[in-house]
């Protein structure tokens, strides 16, 4: 009897054990934590948004630590962070900048496994040839954002050109004629001398059109375009087309016709010139047209019309820049739960998530309200002007959304999508946002976008490119304003062979094959 | 004295300024934890970071770094940069807050010392990026003021931010109109020390105002003088990182790029963490060996030093 007792008491204690070992076993395998970094320009109340609310009713058991880096201090705090080793389980940065240290550093996972496993509708909604972004030894490390990078164009003032009974430039002549009538005969007519025909901003920045004329470009990050020539990748930087550009943009620039401060415009002060009605010529993104001439119209332009054109025939070529450096989500190689991670992150990329965020995904487009179905419609292009709401709302998208690679202009993004007319709506939503400038301007963009045939970067640009860079910013603004081309020239040349230019396109020619 | 009657004196003293003593201590645990705890990881300019290894574990390579800093041929143009835009600091900047401090005490209008005083002073605490932007409204190109002058003077507008030639005069002559007033300050309280009576007995004596300042006004000033110099002498290699990052340019690099902004690009934006912090070591090392040198030197010129 005895014995009987204490075996039923040990069996008792046995399965009490065993239950809360389990339970307990249960909790562990249940409870993740995510950190999850981004890139807001702003602080919103993320926490309440819709976006974090989809993410935490289907994932009850991730306890996501949200851990936002404000853009503007990004290119400061990102390298510390890399050095601390201390970068969250999904975060965001520059796919071209950092992927050989983060690689180095076994700081970004390689998802291939991964994404094969849980990543089916990031692989199936990506845009094409985005993934390519984000792989580095044959391997993918990075989801590169979907949004379009072909999407600088050249842009002109018509209302000017109407005013000065030209006509739209085509070759560089004759865009050179235009800057020249846009600088000298009063294109605004209020009988002052105060306009320029286009602008710099900050050294030889945005104006990418006028050297693609040439053959050649810089980028608008500076991160230089390299082509295949002679089957090999070379680097624009060192062509001698571009000292032929340079001193082209020099001659204009002695002539008057480009903003003489623009050197060293800031940002700010940059788009603050072509706010106050004193540039004809722009090159930047079509999806901004809009604001442009809304702006410029509530200044008191009236008629004011920026509009996008082809870019400028030249010598040895016509073309714009493709953004070149793309933005993407990456998953720290230290992290515990690199499959929960990529799964969470795949889900913002399903149909799901999109209606139950209520469509607040893309900071560059804001739902007014839902249909009678729950899908979200979005401001047209024609509300996005007038709408005194519009500004506050995008706002409102634009600082609680946590920032993915989900884009409406992405016309993959709805492929692994069940409902079919659910993609249909989305597709036409889209549309509707868009205005006869950006639709002109966008297809421009795509028919003359250049992409370098460097996709990512190489070892050996982690020990040089910060110099060469700030180098040939140096040259390049120095030609420009009249310094003798040849012997700087020489010089940039000499620096850029010995200061690690020729091993950068050793491994560029080593590691990317040439297509 | 003996150890023991030394240990004794030091208890009777800790017992009497208890709490001074422990005000003290706060500041001595601050800086042990934020200025001589930081120095162990000085290391990683010996070492080739890695991001994979760390700190601990990256490995060991003596003064590669240092040589590397020694064949970039930035780095020696920014060292040159350095140096020749700090001495212009110290050889026209150093003696500006002396000769306005020299020139209110004389001033016998104290309405009109104050209001010079007040204005020189005022700069000191707008940040550089108002005073940049001052700038920017006075030498701009196609708007200053300065140019508009000129042009209407029948000259030619110069881009002042832009132009070699102007750019290491303009970063002088901001830094002497932003700061002089502060220092001057520093100078008027060591005027205010100096005996009345020896004056009037230099004006006794004959003595005009060029030989009162001479004779009386900056000797009563030296020990000051030659302190704030030595320390200056200290900060040879740093000409103020705000002030050239917000005022250069490409445009002006060859003259104004300086190792605070080469070490900004290259350590923060470039993530060379060893190498940048070789070239902190590198500049410390230079302003230890030149407070302890010009201190010797001073000490033996003028009898006054930091020690």
């Amino acid at each position: 009897m005895k014995k009987s007792k204490i075996l039923l008491v040990s069996l008792c204690l046995f399965f009490l054990a065993a239950m809360m070992l389990s339970a307990t076993g249960g909790q562990e395998m249940e409870t993740v934590t995510l950190r999850w970094m981004w890139l807001p320009e702003a602080m919103g109340d993320f926490e309440n948004g819709p976006f974090v609310a989809a993410l935490q009713e289907k994932f009850p058991e991730v306890n996501f630590q949200w851990e936002p880096l404000l853009y503007s201090a990004y290119k400061e705090k990102f390298p510390v962070l890399m050095a601390s080793g201390d970068l969250p389980d999904i975060y965001r940065t520059n796919a071209q900048s950092y992927l050989p240290q983060l690689v180095d550093g076994n700081l970004a996972a390689p998802l291939d496994d991964v994404l094969a496993k849980v990543g089916k509708d990031i692989v199936g909604n990506a845009r094409d040839g985005h993934l390519a972004f984000g792989q580095y030894g044959g391997k993918q490390y990075a989801i590169a954002g979907s949004y379009s990078l072909k999407y600088f164009a050249q842009n002109i003032r018509m209302d000017w050109l109407d005013n000065l009974g030209l006509a739209v430039p085509v070759t560089l002549d004759e865009f050179r004629e235009v800057a020249r009538s846009f600088t000298f005969s009063d294109p605004d007519n209020n009988g002052k001398d105060d306009t320029y025909g286009t602008a710099f901003r900050q050294n030889i920045n945005f104006i990418d059109s006028w050297f693609h004329a040439f053959g050649v470009a810089p980028n608008h990050h500076q991160i230089g375009i390299w082509r295949v020539r002679g089957g090999k990748h070379t680097n624009d930087w060192v062509q001698p087309e571009m000292k032929e550009a340079l001193m082209n943009l020099a001659d204009m620039y002695e002539e008057g016709v480009i903003h003489p401060e623009s050197l060293t415009f800031d940002w700010n002060q940059w788009w603050g010139a072509y706010l106050q009605n004193k540039i004809g010529m722009w090159y930047h993104q079509p999806r901004r047209l809009s604001e442009m001439n809304s702006s410029l119209k509530k200044a008191g332009v009236a008629d004011a019309k920026m509009w996008p054109i082809a870019p400028p025939k030249g010598p040895y070529g016509q073309g714009t820049s493709d953004e070149g450096q793309p933005w993407g989500v990456f998953f720290s190689g230290a992290s515990k739960h690199l499959e929960k991670a990529v799964e969470v992150y795949n889900y913002t990329y399903t149909q799901e998530f999109f209606l139950k965020a209520k469509g607040e995904i893309d900071y560059a487009f804001a739902p007014k309200e839902l249909n009678e179905k729950g899908w979200p419609v979005y401001y047209t292009y024609e509300e996005a002007l007038s709408d005194p709401d519009y500004e506050e709302r995008r706002k409102e998208v634009l600082y609680s959304s946590i920032g993915t690679g989900w884009t409406l202009e992405n016309p993959n993004m709805t492929n692994t999508w069940p409902d079919r007319d659910l993609a249909k709506h989305v597709y036409q939503q889209f549309q509707n946002t868009l205005g006869g400038a950006q639709i002109e301007g966008n297809e421009l963009a795509d028919k003359w976008a250049v992409t370098s045939s460097k996709a990512v970067p190489v070892p050996a640009d982690a020990k040089y490119f910060v110099n060469l860079q700030a180098m040939f910013r140096e040259i390049a603004t120095k030609i420009v304003s009249g310094k003798d081309a040849n012997q700087v020239w020489n010089e940039w040349l000499a620096f850029y062979k010995a200061n690690g230019g020729p091993e950068i396109e050793q491994q560029v020619n080593e590691l990317i094959p040439v297509k | 004295m003996s150890i023991v009657s030394r240990l004794d004196s030091f208890r009777k003293q800790f017992v009497k300024n208890k709490f001074l003593f422990f005000m003290a201590l706060a500041i001595m645990v601050w800086y042990v934890i934020f200025r001589y705890i930081p120095y162990y990881w000085n290391l990683i300019a010996f070492k080739e970071f890695s991001y994979a290894k760390g700190f601990w574990g990256s490995p060991w390579i003596g003064f590669g770094n240092f040589k590397a800093l020694f064949q970039d041929a930035l780095f020696l143009r920014v060292l040159r940069n350095t140096l020749v835009i700090s001495a212009l600091k110290i050889g026209i900047g150093f003696p500006f807050p002396i000769l306005l401090a020299l020139f209110l005490n004389e001033v016998f209008s104290r309405t009109y010392r104050k209001t010079i005083q007040t204005i020189t002073f005022i700069p000191f605490f707008i940040s550089w990026v108002i005073y940049a932007s001052i700038m920017y409204a006075i030498l701009s190109p196609s708007v200053g003021m300065l140019n508009v002058l000129i042009e209407k003077l029948g000259g030619k507008g110069i881009y002042f931010l832009a132009s070699e030639a102007w750019f290491r005069p303009l970063l002088v002559a901001s830094e002497i109109t932003k700061n002089s007033g502060y220092f001057a300050v520093i100078y008027m309280a060591a005027l205010a020390g100096v005996d009345q009576e020896i004056y009037e007995a230099a004006i006794c004596d004959g003595a005009n105002l060029f030989q009162r300042i001479w004779h009386v006004t900056l000797p009563g000033i030296a020990s000051v003088i030659t302190i704030l110099f030595i320390l200056r002498l200290g900060q040879l290699l740093t000409v103020g990182f705000e002030q050239v990052y917000i005022l250069y340019s490409p445009m002006v690099y060859d003259v104004g790029d300086v190792i605070e902004t080469f070490n900004y690009r290259q350590g923060i934006l470039g993530g060379r963490f060893a190498y940048t912090t070789a070239i902190g070591l590198f500049k410390s090392a230079i302003g230890f060996v030149l407070v302890l040198g010009s201190n010797a030197v001073l000490k033996k010129l003028t009898e006054y030093g930091l020690w």
